[in-house]
């Protein structure tokens, strides 16, 4: 990676850091989603046609949490540095190195909420394969992040980009994850579908489908190549 | 400027915003009827307030998701309108006020834009909901909505002032799940709630909306008591930290 990615990665880290605040509700949220919820998914997956039980509940809401806090991370950080962005490639920087920042930042984020949902469930749960599950929750969290940078290209509202990451999530939740029992085609076309049975198999030692592994990758591929064209093209516009 | 002539100049700005228009009807539609049409066809048992004694009764499931979906996505949108407007607020009203008007007017208008597009969010909730569902006491159920979309607009008003945008969008995308989502729904909390339960901010609007929904007559005065409460508190505390940071 060139010298001014690496500075621009730097820089991004310090500003999200100064917002101190920030960095304390990434660490808080997802422990009171995974209390909060780990008994309550497991009720509600049998009101909506599931079957999920409750350790198996709260690898879900582990997932959910790193998931839904890195997209939303990855969308508003996206769409408050374009202008940024748009002078630093004016005064010279490839698009490219911005864009490896934006995606540096990306993974960094997603391995910070996937390990604290991670190791909030080795505290409450027991924990069927350890390795798999924070690989789920991780590309999850990525996947979330993919599409949070992709948004930020196209939707350039605050407002509407939060009810369009609400609406995808929500779809995610009801109709293609293990919540609802999700089958299907349109079960299969949603994010995280895949990596939610993986890391609900990982939770309860259950088998792991080797296609789940295979379509989780592809998801993450096919969103993070979205992202990096979008984030590219719009350096190039600007 | 009058509050109001700057409450319709700042409504403008939504008008003309196609997207946003549309995702306000297309993500209530989406939520609410999902979730009556995903719902397993049988029946649930769960307490109400009726003729002033507290009864279980038992009411098909969709019926009770589709009911209780209404506050969950009016919380849900109109606390991200109520946080994503104060964070326009912080760009644009600096503006308005070099144009003449005075503080208090601004903030007034953007309050009132807030209540505004909160009710919006919330009828277009109700509305779809009513496709499938018929409350007992339609008003009750609308004014039960209502006050729990305007209450958490203001919670979205009070994050955006205190953690600003992305400390606010991380706490508003979870609150109302947590609230409303899990903590006030009958589906998930069987019987008597637990005490710390009824202090949540959706506790008083979502006990009003099962009675209405479920019950004939008006019965939670209670529930109301501790609805209104919360959004007195939650209005005092926004004028007294919108007056503190206007004055720095």
């Amino acid at each position: 990676m060139s010298s001014p990615a690496q500075e621009v990665i730097y820089a991004s880290a310090k500003q999200y850091l100064r917002e101190p605040v920030n960095l304390a509700l990434l660490l808080i949220i997802p422990p009171l989603l995974i209390v909060a919820m780990s008994g309550a998914l497991s009720t509600f997956s049998n009101v909506i046609g599931g079957n999920l039980g409750q350790r198996a509940g709260s690898g879900l809401a582990g997932l959910w949490a790193a998931a839904i806090l890195t997209g939303v991370a990855s969308f508003f950080l996206s769409l408050a540095s374009a202008c940024v962005d748009g002078r630093l490639i004016l005064a010279g920087l490839r698009p490219s190195a911005v864009t490896a920042a934006h995606a540096a930042m990306t993974i960094l984020i997603a391995l910070l909420t996937a390990a604290v949902s991670v190791l909030i469930l080795l505290a409450t749960q027991d924990v069927g394969r350890l390795a798999a599950l924070f690989g789920a929750i991780f590309v999850a969290a990525l996947i979330y992040g993919s599409l949070g940078s992709l948004l930020s290209v196209y939707v350039h509202g605050d407002l509407e980009g939060s009810f369009v990451i609400i609406l995808i999530f929500m779809l995610d939740a009801f109709v293609g994850g293990p919540l609802a029992a999700g089958r299907g085609i349109a079960a299969d076309l949603l994010p995280v579908h895949f990596p939610s049975e993986v890391a609900i198999a990982s939770m309860i030692d259950a088998p792991i489908h080797d296609s789940w592994l295979v379509w989780s990758g592809l998801y993450l591929v096919a969103t993070s190549l979205l992202a990096t064209y979008a984030l590219m093209r719009r350096r190039t516009m600007q | 400027m009058k509050p109001l002539a700057i409450t319709a100049l700042l409504l403008r700005e939504y008008e003309r915003n196609g997207l946003l228009l549309g995702l306000l009807v297309v993500v209530p539609l989406i939520f609410i009827t999902l979730a009556i049409y995903t719902t397993e066809d049988i029946p649930i048992s769960f307490l109400v307030r009726d003729g002033g004694e507290q009864v279980t009764v038992s009411k098909p499931m969709p019926d009770v998701h589709g009911a209780i979906m209404v506050p969950i996505t009016a919380a849900f949108l109109a606390s991200l309108v109520g946080l994503f407007t104060m964070v326009g607020a912080a760009r644009n009203d600096a503006r308005l006020i070099v144009a003449g008007a005075s503080s208090v007017t601004v903030t007034s208008a953007r309050l009132a834009l807030i209540v505004v597009l909160t009710t919006v969010v919330t009828l277009v909730s109700v509305g779809v909901a009513l496709i499938d569902f018929r409350p007992a006491v339609l008003w009750s159920f609308v004014t039960a909505n209502v006050l729990v979309g305007v209450t958490y607009a203001l919670i979205g008003v009070l994050a955006a002032l205190l953690v600003g945008r992305l400390g606010g969008a991380f706490l508003m995308f979870t609150l109302p799940m947590i609230d409303i989502g899990i903590y006030q729904d009958p589906m998930l909390v069987s019987g008597e709630q637990a005490f710390w339960m009824k202090l949540l901010p959706g506790f008083g609007g979502t006990r009003l909306l099962l009675d209405a929904g479920f019950t004939p007559g008006f019965d939670e005065w209670t529930a109301l008591a501790f609805a209104l409460a919360w959004l007195l508190a939650l209005t005092g505390v926004v004028i007294f930290v919108l007056s503190s940071v206007r004055h720095k």
